[in-house]
């Protein structure tokens, strides 16, 4: 196991190396570049834009830069950004704690409403219950998110005015402890919904079909002879199985955690990563767009082998050489 | 998280469990897919959108694009039953026009997805070796990139007609087809018939193409199935982002986008185009699990 | 226990427990009215922008949300009042040649400053901050944006504490825009005289000004706030307010709601098209402002597909374009468009038809020019001098040529579009197809974008003069400016342009140079290249219990420009 794992640590070099060079030579093909925003204003005239492109380095040939970038990233620098001129780790780090926090509580209500529906739509199968939740999972995710936010928030924010219409906290108060904490939950609610109805049916119809395929393995049925009560056989014997995949595809999903939603963060004013992407992305700022896509294939990369491992850990039957 | 549906598309299930041949497998597949309700009113909803769409000259009331400024943001009504826009465009017959643009980009997106996945899937699952390699780390590579961040990347490098938005969204969605179809040849490759059919002599596109591929569609077919209503989603997304098909020609996913500034005074105008995106994934989602609970050999008892 | 039973008993119970713990967090929550938890003991305005600034140094940043953020807290010599004069703000008075501030050959310009202010630190302000500023623009490894006539300056003096005598060396009519309007003054201070502000964090925490409010925290994409500051000149009575708070709200929608719900006070730059969403909801007004900005239509009089053998890649200006190198086609092109039935159309009357690249209330604007007529029967005719023959499909042809053309703008705005649109149904209606190809703005002005190469044919944009219209007109219609050393895409090469606005650049005081510009903005129009089509307008929205807004805005700043007024 551990001779694998190194192994796929050292894979990952030249892929992470990879993935930063293809980005790279994208980000600059894209037409318009970071000075883009000034070049259609007139007090910013010709000679003013070669001396900005001199600072910001832009005059060098793509893959000086880029070997420049990477030099100093080895040595942990993760550069300027050309826009705020502020160091691009700082910008990320800001953010990165709202990111977790939506994805994170979202991701958590998803499991806890997905777990229950996934089980019992598959002990159920076919049942009244199993249709009707079916049904509603596909429901959440064939909607276009922006318009779902959008509806919940003219319903429960300006109609029933029970969750503020975005915004992570209330701009001007000054609470603490309790107050402070009932402030968060209130604003975390409507992007949570949004997150949580797009995404439970994913989760749930994933572990019902997990489940029914070990439903009708020979040990469950065994476990079904013995006459054992329901609970136990669905808990003790099938659901432990089913959970194995479960486990690893959450495990896969981890990266959102970081790379947040451009769409929910827009439509709910919530200043997360995926807003400072987005953000980044119309002003061509590419050491912060080269940092939020390097870490985030970092992650994604680390996710994947950590939920190879944890299959691996949890099914005995697989085994890594 | 599954955002805009670009996280669900294709792996959606767990591995399917060894391949088991049965008799006249397709039929009982069809016989499975009639009991699936949802997948049968799915595809019947499909039909008609499908149809309408095709026929959109002759079933639009009006012209989609013509204008008429005195006749702006009207409420449904019997002679515009789901009202007019911005421009006073007759937003039902700018609907079934966009159908065509949605369901084109859905279809689109999907095949040229499960196309690539299938090309490179199968040539790193039947050959092997180097090829292999070559195939599966650049399909890592794909993978390691963040869905929705690269999708902005590319529809900003490569702008945003009908051509280059289904190439960008299929560019980040063929990667687990690939995957999938290599898994499935890995395992039947060394099968007897396949044996058989190279003693026989068969060559390699013989091989894949007559003996190894049909064994392999099934997943093949759910995952193009989920793949169109999760492009049909990702384009409304890019939509919302500015990066999509641009006036006058509009898909569900730019009305929607358009809509958004008259939310409250004309709801209808952001009503529609929703729910026909709505109506459309879900009914193509339906049909996909029909497929799926068909196709699968796992459920035959 | 049974399995049935057991099952519904657990299905029961945990549903029961589902909808109490959804009942007790709704009571939690509780319903949403005005917010509390301030406001009983402070006076505090948020308004949402819907851009986050990319930093507040006067210098660096020209992105508007950048300027209206700073504003508040750093100050230039001079501002423009809403009636388009230029007023005092820390200098004395305005230098004009009759008040002596400005030398007979226009190369010295002598600014007098208020002797009371003082800096929110309590340091008092003086002629060396203006010579620290200065010094700062020049300074090589500051990212500074422009240098548009700080460049021009041979040297700064200060013969006292309180007078900045400015040395150019060559006369510069725009003097009254250096550390003014778009610019403030830089507390020497706070950097003991270090010039090299390119890592500051004064960049992003501006936290000494003179200006009526202080920096407090920016909380990267949420808000910044700002309070009173007391050391203000107009304190203690300005400003009202104690807090001035900017939140950042990315969708305009979402803010929409936010001033809805009273989440927000005031809203910063709507969409035409979102008038109507908060006309006529109670609490909530509109400032509907006009702006020097103006919808036009530029065509392109080179030939798209020609090579300028000089500038590899770009058009050559001297190649006429096949279609619209034609003055008649140009002209039909203006009188096929009915710009008073789409201004009533898209703005129910909020704006006014457009007549020149200058806007009607700019001191330089030519009164005499009114709007063109809309006459397609004449355009028709036009057309058929210039050989174009009505041919299938109601498009013209000559020669074989279909009368196709291209039109192409900046896609994300919504009226623009529909502007677009509305334009290529009357062109049909006169024989000329339009093809709608729209792109990012980042490409429309990208350094390799079609405006720049010349790859088109006619192009819709927004655009308008400053205050002082000198580097706009130069750098859209002068012949130097034709790309790629400028933004004159139309390629318009008239020499009598030219002159016109090179003297109206350098003759000394606005009423001198109002005539030169004036007739310049006539020649302009008689090219055909550019026609101009209505004026656009900002519109930002307040609560009503926001009060002390000047009626009708201040076009030539941003809708809190008088904050320090502002009170609840």
């Amino acid at each position: 196991m551990l001779s694998y794992v190194i192994r796929r640590l050292l894979e990952g070099i030249p892929l992470l190396l990879g993935v930063t060079l293809i980005v790279y030579l994208v980000l600059i093909s894209i037409p318009g570049g970071p000075l883009a925003a000034y070049r259609s204003n007139p007090r910013v005239r010709p000679e003013d834009l070669a001396r900005l492109e001199k600072q910001l380095g832009l005059d060098q040939p793509v893959l000086v830069r880029y070997a420049t970038w990477l030099g100093r990233l080895i040595q942990g620098d993760w550069g300027y950004s050309y826009v705020t001129r502020r160091p691009v780790l700082e910008m990320i780090s800001e953010r990165v704690k709202n990111t977790v926090l939506l994805m994170g509580v979202a991701l958590l209500v998803t499991l806890a409403v997905a777990v229950p529906i996934g089980v019992y739509s598959a002990v159920r199968q076919y049942s009244l219950f199993d249709h009707a939740m079916t049904g509603l999972a596909f429901m959440g995710y064939s909607m276009p998110v922006f318009w779902l936010g959008l509806l919940l928030m003219l319903l429960f924010s300006v109609q029933l005015r029970w969750f503020p219409a975005g915004g992570m906290f209330t701009v001007g108060a000054t609470l603490t402890g309790w107050e402070a904490l009932l402030d968060r939950l209130r604003y975390l609610a409507l992007p949570v919904l949004t997150l949580t109805v797009v995404s439970t049916g994913f989760y749930a119809r994933y572990l019902r079909a997990s489940l029914l395929d070990v439903i009708h393995q020979d040990y469950v049925r065994t476990a079904w002879a013995k006459g054992l009560a329901e609970r136990a056989v669905i808990t003790r014997h099938a659901l432990r199985n089913a959970l194995i995949p479960f486990v690893t595809v959450v495990a896969l999903h981890m990266p959102q955690l970081f790379t947040g939603a451009v769409v929910v963060e827009t439509v709910f004013a919530w200043p997360g990563i995926g807003r400072l992407f987005w953000d980044s992305a119309l002003r061509f700022d590419y050491p912060v767009l080269m940092g939020v896509l390097t870490i985030g294939a970092l992650l994604v990369w680390l996710c994947n082998l950590l939920a190879d491992v944890l299959y691996g850990y949890l099914d005995p039957r697989i085994r890594y050489s | 998280m599954a955002e805009a549906g670009l996280s669900v598309p294709f792996e959606s299930e767990p591995p399917p469990s060894a391949a088991a041949a049965v008799e006249s497998p397709w039929r009982l597949a069809w016989r499975r897919f009639l009991r699936h309700k949802l997948a049968l009113a799915g595809l019947g909803v499909l039909a008609v959108l499908g149809l309408s769409a095709l026929l959109a000259p002759w079933v639009a009331p009006y012209d989609p694009n013509a204008i008429d400024l005195r006749a702006r943001y009207q409420p449904p009504s019997w002679t515009h039953p789901m009202g007019t826009d911005d421009l006073g465009r007759d937003m039902l017959s700018r609907v079934i026009y966009g159908g065509r643009i949605s369901l084109s980009i859905g279809i689109a997106s999907a095949l040229v997805a499960v196309l690539i996945g299938t090309l490179l899937g199968a040539a790193a699952g039947f050959f092997g070796r180097w090829l292999d390699g070559v195939i599966m780390r650049f399909t890592d590579l794909m993978l390691t990139f963040p869905p929705l961040l690269l999708l902005i990347l590319l529809a900003s490098l490569f702008g945003t007609s009908f051509v280059t938005i289904v190439l960008v969204i299929s560019a980040v969605s063929w990667m687990n087809v690939a995957r999938l179809v290599r898994a499935s040849f890995l395992s039947l490759r060394e099968q007897d018939f396949v044996e058989a059919a190279r003693a026989l002599g068969a060559g390699p596109v013989r091989l894949i193409v007559k003996h190894i591929l049909p064994n392999a569609l099934s997943p093949i077919i759910v995952a193009a199935t989920l793949g169109a209503a999760s492009a049909i989603l990702t384009e409304s997304t890019l939509s919302y982002l500015g990066l999509g098909i641009q006036p006058p020609t509009s898909s569900w996913g730019t009305m929607l986008q358009t809509a958004q500034a008259q939310i409250s005074t004309a709801p209808w105008m952001s009503l529609f185009p929703g729910l026909m995106i709505f109506i459309t994934v879900l009914s193509i989602n339906f049909v996909g699990d029909g497929l799926r609970d068909a196709l699968d050999p796992r459920k035959v008892v | 226990m049974k399995p049935m039973t057991s099952r519904r008993g657990l299905n029961r119970r945990q549903f029961l427990k589902r909808v109490g713990a959804a009942a007790g967090a709704a009571a939690l929550l509780g319903p949403l009215g005005r917010l509390t938890g301030y406001g009983q003991m402070q006076k505090v305005v948020r308004a949402a922008l819907w851009q986050e600034p990319e930093g507040l140094n006067p210098f660096f940043h020209i992105q508007t949300v950048s300027r209206i953020v700073r504003s508040r807290m750093l100050e230039g010599l001079f501002r423009v009042a809403p009636d388009g004069t230029v007023v005092p703000v820390l200098a004395a008075e305005v230098p004009t040649v009759a008040n002596g501030g400005v030398s007979e050959d226009g190369r010295t310009v002598t600014v007098k400053l208020k002797r009371d202010v003082v800096w929110s630190d309590g340091t008092p302000f003086t002629a060396k901050d203006v010579v620290f500023t200065w010094e700062v623009v020049m300074d090589d490894r500051n990212p500074v944006a422009s240098r548009a006539g700080y460049d021009l300056i041979e040297d700064i003096s200060t013969p006292d504490d309180f007078t900045v005598v400015m040395r150019f060396r060559q006369p510069y009519a725009p003097y009254l825009t250096l550390f003014s309007i778009r610019h403030a003054v830089l507390p020497r201070h706070v950097f003991n005289g270090n010039t090299d502000l390119s890592q500051a964090a004064f960049n992003r925490m501006p936290e000494v000004g003179t200006g009526p409010f202080k920096f407090v925290r920016w909380e990267s994409g949420s808000f910044i706030e700002l309070e009173k500051n007391p050391m203000y000149r107009g304190a203690p009575d300005k400003p009202r307010l104690d807090k001035l708070i900017y939140t950042i709200v990315p969708a305009r929608e979402t803010a929409i709601q936010q001033l809805k719900t009273g989440q927000v006070d005031a809203m910063w730059n709507l969409l035409e098209t979102q008038i109507a969403e908060l006309q006529g909801v109670p609490d909530i007004r509109l400032l509907i402002t006009p702006s020097a900005n103006l919808e036009y239509l530029g065509l392109n009089l080179s030939d798209p597909k020609s090579e300028d053998p000089n500038n590899p890649g770009y058009t050559d200006p001297n190649k006429p374009h096949p279609i619209l190198g034609d003055p008649r086609v140009r002209r039909a092109i203006e009188l096929a468009i009915d710009k008073q039935a789409i201004v009533d159309a898209l703005f129910g009357g909020l704006t006014t038809v457009a007549v020149s690249p200058i806007s009607p209330f700019h001191w330089a604007h030519n009164p005499e020019l009114k709007p063109s007529e809309y006459n397609p029967e004449k355009a028709k005719q036009l057309l058929e001098e210039a050989g174009w023959t009505p041919g299938p499909g109601g498009v013209r042809v000559k020669d074989g040529v279909r009368l196709d053309l291209r039109i192409m703008t900046t896609t994300g705005d919504q009226i623009r579009l529909q502007t677009e649109q509305i334009i290529q149904r009357y062109l049909l209606e006169v024989g000329i197809n339009l093809q709608i190809v729209n792109v990012p703005s980042q490409v429309l002005f990208s350094k390799s974008g079609p405006l720049q190469t010349g790859d088109y044919d006619i192009a819709e944009d927004t655009w308008g003069p400053d205050f002082d219209p000198a580097d706009f007109l130069t750098i859209l219609f002068h012949s130097r400016s034709i790309p790629p050393n400028g933004w004159n895409f139309f390629r318009i090469n008239d020499p009598n342009i030219d002159k016109h606005i090179e003297l109206g650049n350098s003759a000394i005081g606005l009423e001198a140079r109002r005539p030169h510009y004036q007739i310049a903005q006539k020649l302009i129009l008689d090219t055909g290249a550019y026609i101009p089509l209505y004026n656009r307008s900002l519109i930002d929205a307040f609560h009503d219990h926001v009060k002390g807004v000047t009626e009708g805005g201040n076009p030539w700043d941003d809708f809190s420009w008088d904050a320090e007024n502002w009170d609840v």
